[in-house]
């Protein structure tokens, strides 16, 4: 069964910022602690594209989670509303690539630049988005993982 | 060498300038790069505002050549000379020119990001006014098509 966890952002704990001027840059480091029992599938709603925002550019910065050469997450845009375990009914939402499609950093420590063209062309909507982490292969051991946006409008 | 504009600098798209000093903005320019332009054609694609330097830039491609060797595709984007929006140096009237300082001779046609990493793209001075921000097709490619260059620049006072 796959898991959706929720950041403090994405639960309301923590408040997105968005810009304030036309064109102005934002910059929102998500982190959360990764836990080896999570499974293949599992999604953390880790952050808020706030609306008629984009992304700019984003870095994963991630401690060795996996210890081996398995670890492999995508990030994207969610589905569904923000907050929420389902799209309709009781489908579960589903996360996105644009920013990163098999990422492997985490098998060691590091950070990864995005290099995909699709998250530099998210257009903006009227209405905030969830920013998901999708883990696509497990690790076998803990640690931090947190990804840096920068958005504007 | 034919000269053409974008949305940004017809009026069509209002360019923002950065409120607070310090403050950083960022714009992502958008352009199709079309297979029937040729080597030397300039896009006066955005604009650094008056008083603002660049912080950063970032390429995103789409493939813009089939060929086996994409790579030969490439483009220069820098400062222009000339005033926005001009057709012609008003100086002298002699055609515009593009600069290479954001991305020298980068390659294109296989698609992708690229990140600046020339000295010169983060040691641009101020100055009083604005300036275009243009991309040279600085080789054609061998079998080049139709696709958009995105263009993210990062700037500030």
């Amino acid at each position: 069964m796959v898991a959706i966890l929720h950041s403090k952002y994405a639960s309301g704990a923590f408040r997105a910022p968005a810009a304030q001027w036309a064109g102005n840059v934002i910059a929102v480091r998500y982190e959360f602690t990764y836990v080896s029992t999570s499974s293949d599938g599992d999604i953390v709603e880790l952050g808020i594209l706030p609306a008629y925002h984009t992304v700019r550019d984003m870095t994963i910065d991630c401690t060795d989670v996996d210890g081996g050469t398995d670890f492999e997450t995508d990030v994207g845009i969610m589905n569904g509303d923000v907050g929420e375990d389902y799209s309709t009914g009781t489908t579960p939402r589903t996360c996105g690539a644009e920013f990163f499609s098999g990422a492997t950093v985490g098998r060691s420590a590091g950070t990864a630049r995005m290099s995909l063209a699709t998250g530099f062309r998210v257009a903006p909507t009227d209405s905030d988005r969830s920013i998901g982490v999708k883990l696509v292969d497990q690790g076998t051991t803990g640690g931090t993982y947190a990804v840096t946006v920068l958005m504007g409008t | 060498m034919a000269l053409s504009h974008s949305k940004y600098i017809l009026g069509g798209k209002r360019v923002p300038a950065s409120q607070w000093a310090g403050d950083m903005v960022a714009v992502r320019y958008e352009v199709t790069l079309l297979a029937s332009m040729s080597q030397d054609d300039i896009i006066e694609l955005g604009i650094l505002p008056a008083y603002h330097k660049v912080v950063d830039a970032i390429i995103d491609a789409d493939i813009l050549d089939t060929d086996s060797t994409p790579t030969l595709r490439t483009v220069d984007i820098g400062l222009m000379s000339g005033e926005v929006g001009a057709a012609l140096d008003p100086d002298d009237s002699s055609d515009r020119t593009c600069g290479n300082e954001l991305f020298d001779g980068e390659s294109v046609g296989g698609g992708g990001v690229v990140r600046a990493s020339l000295k010169s793209a983060f040691t641009i001075d101020p100055v009083g006014y604005d300036r275009s921000i243009g991309v040279l097709l600085a080789n054609e490619g061998e079998v080049p098509t139709d696709g958009l260059l995105g263009l993210t620049v990062y700037y500030s006072t």
